[in-house]
């Protein structure tokens, strides 16, 4: 009995986030959260989170692989566990990216391929080709799209960036033949400005086509080389304080976000990247 | 992509051509910016393309030579030419840094259109045979559908279309220097027949033949051509340079005769117009007998039909059923400093144009004949320059425009204009400095101002405010209105440059509700903000454009509209390929809030789309160059929706579902 209550308090809170995109800003659960505080990732050249705006991975020197894992509301059913790989060439910055969101009765998987490249540290252009796999029950079949993001980063002065990203701007959708699954489209503008070398402030503006916008800001602090912090705030619906630190060991990084969402409570994600170079 | 991504070798010579592309097209684009209208800017592209292909030399360039680059006012060619005067040749394109009222983005515009080249081959007098024999021959034919099937081409409808989705065109042209130009246009719009009970083959055909310097006569145009001469009060074509962030240029270029080489099916005459320079006089004169489209009842028709749309038999019945003769003719003396002349354009109609009976249009023309006259000038004295038109009809119905520029110091220009527009002057062929689309029942005064405070900086501004005495068709009382715009420029470096722009406008409009029975004329405000930023890297280009809007009518909520894109153009060298990608969301509430985006299309077709709901559109536009003979275009557009609707358009035009795309192909043969 109390096995079928969890079920059915998940499944709830799974109707609550597919069908009511709004109580979650802009973000699907297949996207892992991004290293970036507060989801400012679209303008941030100094780390790449897979599913997130491709332009992270041109500013990549080294080969890099990571492993995240991000929790929502302390329910392990509701976890997104996701890899990448980053080999950046001397033509251009190649990633490969896989994550998986959900529990034994519903699951989702997507894949991504990723290609980007730094043009003189003037602008960045990235592109990502998605496939996203997912099961549905009422067909007990399992069915996918493919889909693109894209995204470009400006460096106006060597302080400040201007960057957008585009989630899945064609929207194509799973379809069935009673039910669509929308994948969500997404449009980021974001703004990065290095206020000093241990200081740097993001902004960004989201747009979910079937969602509010999102106004999110964060900042990144250096207090030693072996340390972030990172505070941020977003609202959409509600507003969100987001906290979150790096911690840098030789070639290895552990990186911590957490985000208080006032109705629903505690997010969180954990990750570890390792770099192949020093 | 990784070819796209990784070619690196010399470009340069496409390069060129595609900056001078994507020059024209940001021309294009600021000139239209906010459009409401169809326009058609065939003409315009040819000129501006003219000259790319035959740059000016600057150190041999008259006045009018400048004036047909249309982004320069008219103070900046003034200061040229007087430059040039004071201090003889220019040896280095970078002097034109030292001419006052020029700024690099200036001159980054010009350098695709002149040169200091003495080199430049001056077309010398030739005979006939010889022009024909060293032409250059150019063919074009283009074809476009909409993938998704509307409902004018199923059962569904009732008066369905009976032709074929797909519109075609097919362009020939001769050209033989600037000396002899000859072409000839055939279209079908979808849905129009191509074959059968309804059409024998293209649903619009259009020639010319023109022959310039031939002794004292300039030019002679046989076939279909335009007119423009003065402040557009008499003639004018469709297009007009009218409130743009381009704020200096008020006033209009007045080219003279024109072909019409387009696919535009109005606003041009077929017949025959020659101009003669006889010293300081131009004297220029033409007839023109065509029949036009109109909804003809009991031998009368109530307006012009100008769509060009042939698709259903109703709409086939609208076919060329009005014969309009057309004479008219210009003189211009050209002294140094003055430029004056006079304009006039007699029109006979076989039927009577009586408009159907609205308060509105109480005063618009009806009858069978009408007559315009027209006095223009220009005058230069010091840093001034003068420039005006006035008209009058043969019902006495007068229309005045007149305007002043001037540069107190190298680093401000400004320029005034007033108009005044009787409710009763309707000229069929006038197109001037308006706030409405017809030139009509308007007065109003205009100010803009451009200042270079630093370099690399420019801020423009203009306001203008207007009256209308008479009620207009979206406005059911006399009326008032004023435009603001605020623009500032940043050019960091020679690869990037960036504006900001605001847009202010508060007008009146009708508007129904359910408690009331007639419409309420309400105030309409709307405030618009667009930021773009441009950025080249080798054979990359980037462009970002983040614009919203805020609309209120009244004292009723405030609505708003948004919309944001990313253009990457890829200008690659081997094989010779361009293209352009561009992903686009938008967010409009509702019509009001709509927003407008100038889009790269192929050769020939001006794309400026409207949205207005919740969707996105993306779309790929590729030019691929086989040989210097041969060259393909193909563009795929797709707007989809994501607010919920289920269809799309009104009537035949009507799609079920919430995508929309298009597919166009063109093929450019020249030899």
């Amino acid at each position: 009995m109390v096995n079928l209550k969890l079920k059915f308090g998940i499944l709830s809170l799974l109707l609550l986030l597919f069908f009511n995109l709004k109580s979650f800003g802009q973000f699907s659960n297949i996207v892992p959260l991004p290293t970036s505080i507060a989801a400012t990732a679209t303008a941030d050249d100094r780390q790449w989170t897979s599913f997130n705006t491709p332009t992270g991975l041109a500013y990549m020197d080294h080969p890099q692989i990571g492993l995240q894992y991000d929790n929502r509301f302390g329910l392990s059913q509701l976890a997104t566990k996701s890899f990448q790989l980053a080999v950046p060439t001397q033509l251009v910055n190649v990633g490969a990216s896989m994550t998986y969101f959900g529990y034994s009765l519903y699951h989702e998987m997507a894949f991504g391929a990723t290609m980007a490249r730094n043009f003189g540290d003037k602008f960045a252009i990235g592109i990502q080709a998605n496939y996203i796999n997912t099961y549905f029950s009422n067909t007990n079949a399992h069915l996918g799209a493919f889909f693109i993001q894209v995204g470009v980063n400006t460096k106006l002065t060597p302080k400040f960036s201007i960057a957008i990203h585009a989630f899945n701007p064609t929207q194509f959708n799973i379809k069935t033949e009673y039910s669509e699954k929308i994948i969500p489209t997404l449009f980021s503008m974001g703004t990065s400005y290095n206020i000093s070398p241990q200081c740097t402030w993001r902004t960004q503006l989201d747009k979910e086509v079937h969602s509010p916008y999102r106004l999110a800001t964060g900042l990144d602090y250096l207090p030693i080389k072996e340390l972030v912090i990172k505070i941020g705030a977003y609202g959409s619906d509600y507003f969100v304080p987001c906290f979150g630190v790096n911690v840098h060991v030789t070639q290895l990084t552990m990186h911590l976000n957490t985000e208080l969402h006032p109705l629903l409570g505690l997010n969180s994600s954990i990750g570890l990247k390792y770099d192949f170079q020093n | 992509m990784i070819v796209i991504i990784f070619s690196f070798s010399t470009l340069k010579a496409q390069k060129n051509e595609n900056e001078i592309q994507q020059f024209i097209a940001d021309v294009i684009e600021q000139y239209t910016a906010e459009s409401s209208e169809t326009i058609d800017l065939t003409t315009f592209y040819d000129n501006l393309m003219y000259c790319a292909q035959h740059p000016i030399n600057l150190n041999q360039a008259t006045k009018s030579d400048l004036e047909k680059l249309s982004f320069l006012s008219d103070t900046q060619i003034e200061n040229i030419l007087a430059y040039l005067y004071l201090n003889g040749r220019l040896n280095t394109i970078y002097e034109l840094r030292l001419i006052e009222g020029l700024d690099m983005t200036d001159i980054r515009r010009m350098l695709g259109f002149v040169t200091l080249d003495d080199k430049v081959p001056f077309v010398k007098a030739l005979k006939l045979d010889k022009l024909i024999k060293y032409g250059k021959n150019e063919l074009l034919l283009s074809g476009w559908q909409g993938v998704e099937t509307k409902q004018g081409y199923t059962h569904l409808a009732t008066s369905p279309y009976q032709g074929d989705p797909m519109s075609n065109a097919l362009r020939y042209r001769f050209t033989s220097g600037n000396r002899l130009l000859a072409g000839y246009t055939a279209s079908k719009d979808a849905g129009e027949q191509f074959w059968g009970t309804m059409n024998k083959g293209f649903d619009y055909n259009s020639a010319y033949a023109q022959l310039n310097d031939i002794g004292k006569i300039q030019k002679v145009i046989v076939g279909d051509f335009q007119a423009s001469f003065g402040q557009g009060l008499v003639l004018h074509p469709s297009f007009s340079i009218g409130k743009s962030s381009y704020v200096l240029n008020v006033s209009p270029r007045s080219v003279g005769f024109t072909k019409h080489s387009s696919t535009a099916e109005s606003n041009y005459f077929r017949g025959v117009a020659s101009t003669a320079k006889i010293g300081i006089m131009e004297m220029s004169a033409f007839y023109s007998n065509r029949y036009i489209d109109a909804d003809t009842t009991d031998g009368r028709f109530s307006s012009i039909y100008k769509t060009g749309y042939h698709r259903t038999w109703s709409e086939m019945s609208k076919k060329e059923t009005v014969n309009q003769q057309v004479v008219g003719g210009n003189v211009t003396f050209n002294f140094s400093k003055l430029q004056i002349g006079g304009t006039a354009v007699y029109t006979l109609l076989n039927r009577e144009l009586r408009p159907d009976q609205a308060v509105y249009n109480y005063f618009y023309f009806s009858g069978t004949a009408q007559a315009t006259v027209g006095l223009h000038y220009r005058a230069l004295w010091h840093k001034i320059s003068a420039f005006g038109e006035t008209a009058i009809t043969d019902r006495a119905a007068m229309a005045t425009i007149n305007g002043m520029s001037f540069s107190p110091t190298s680093t401000v220009s400004l320029v005034v204009l007033n108009r005044y527009y009787a409710p009763e002057y309707d000229s069929f062929y006038a197109t001037a400095f308006s706030q409405s689309s017809k030139v009509n029942d308007e007065s109003g005064t205009y100010l803009g101002v451009e200042v270079l405070p630093l370099a690399k900086w420019k801020v423009r501004a203009y306001a203008d405010c207007y009256r209308f005495q008479w009620p207009k068709f979206v406005v059911s009382s006399p009326s008032n209105g004023a435009d603001f715009l605020f623009q500032t420029d940043f050019m960091p470096d020679k690869t990037t440059s960036m504006y900001w722009r605001l847009k202010y406008e508060t007008a009146m409009r009708n508007y129904t509700s359910l408690s009331s029975t007639l419409p309420t004329v309400l105030p309409y405000k709307r405030l618009s903000l667009r930021y773009n930023l441009n950025s080249s890297y080798n054979f990359l280009t980037f462009k970002t454009v983040l614009e919203c809007n805020l609309v209120r009518i009244d004292h009723q909520p405030v609505t708003y509209g948004a919309t944001a894109y990313q253009d990457i153009s890829i200008v690659l060298p081997q094989p010779r390929l361009t293209i352009n990608l561009r992903v686009q969301a938008f967010d409009a509430i509702n019509y009001n809030n709509r927003v407008y985006a100038y889009e790269h299309d192929i050769l020939y077709a001006f794309s400026i789309p409207m949205f207005y709901g919740i969707g996105t559109r993306c779309f790929l536009n590729v030019k691929y160059q086989l040989s210097k003979q041969l060259s393909l275009w193909m563009k795929i557009a797709q707007t989809c929706y994501a607010d919920g609707r289920t269809s799309m358009g009104s009537g035949n035009e009507t799609v079920m579902g919430n995508r929309d795309t298009d597919v166009k192909v063109m093929m450019k043969w020249a030899f």
